[in-house]
């Protein structure tokens, strides 16, 4: 088992956090309950592992930097956001975004050239986290309804 | 005395004082850190302001609340 602090949370990760809780994608309490579970430096698993929040749910791999962040949106229909050190997707069930990075250190910028999940080389890494998500999130299909690869 | 003064110090001591020191550090910055609900609070007036120059403010002291800087 491994043991993860707040300091294992990219300042990256918390400001994309912070920028979803302006746009009010997500609310200001799943900060807090993230801030409180942090503070009790759980033990997690040495592979990939995930924790559910009311409207969020944060992934993980072992005591890395590696975390990632997922959640519902408030209608509930399932957007999600992935995250990683090299890039993230985020989907709805009106649209598909990709965006990228060269590494977590980096802002994230969208590729708007990107029109779908297998368009752009770096989507390997993310496609695999898209199956992991499948597997820990069985009854929330992650691609959405209707999206045509 | 200065924290230049405090880092070249520990540089000298054997491994095992510097692991009490680093244990120190580790629960010095978690005894800084702000609780859930203080950082929720923040995080909803960051989120209400419409004051970009407050939201930034608000969300760097979120940033050092988080980590307990």
């Amino acid at each position: 088992m491994a043991r993860i602090r707040r300091h294992g949370l990219p300042p990256q990760l918390l400001d994309h956090l912070l920028d979803r809780v302006s746009s009010r994608q997500i609310s200001a309490d799943q900060l807090g309950l993230l801030a409180d579970w942090l503070y009790t430096e759980p033990e997690v698993p040495e592979g990939k592992w995930f924790k559910k929040f009311p409207a969020m749910t944060v992934c993980g791999e072992g005591e890395h930097q590696n975390i990632f962040a997922a959640w519902t949106n408030r209608h509930g229909r399932g957007a999600k956001i992935a995250w990683n050190n090299q890039l993230g997707l985020s989907w709805t069930n009106s649209g598909f975004n990709l965006w990228s990075a060269a590494a977590v250190t980096c802002p994230f910028t969208k590729n708007s050239a990107a029109t779908n999940r297998y368009t752009n080389s770096l989507t390997s890494d993310s496609l695999r986290f898209e199956q992991d998500l499948c597997a820990l999130f069985p009854g929330q299909p992650p691609i959405p309804q209707g999206f045509e690869d | 005395m200065t924290a230049s003064s405090v880092i070249e110090e520990i540089k000298q001591l054997p491994r095992a004082e510097q692991s009490r020191v680093i244990r120190f550090a580790f629960e010095l910055a978690r005894e800084r850190q702000m609780s859930g609900e203080k950082l929720s609070d923040l995080a909803q007036r960051m989120r209400d302001s419409d004051d970009p120059a407050e939201a930034q403010k608000l969300r760097e002291e979120i940033h050092r609340g988080f980590y307990g800087e």
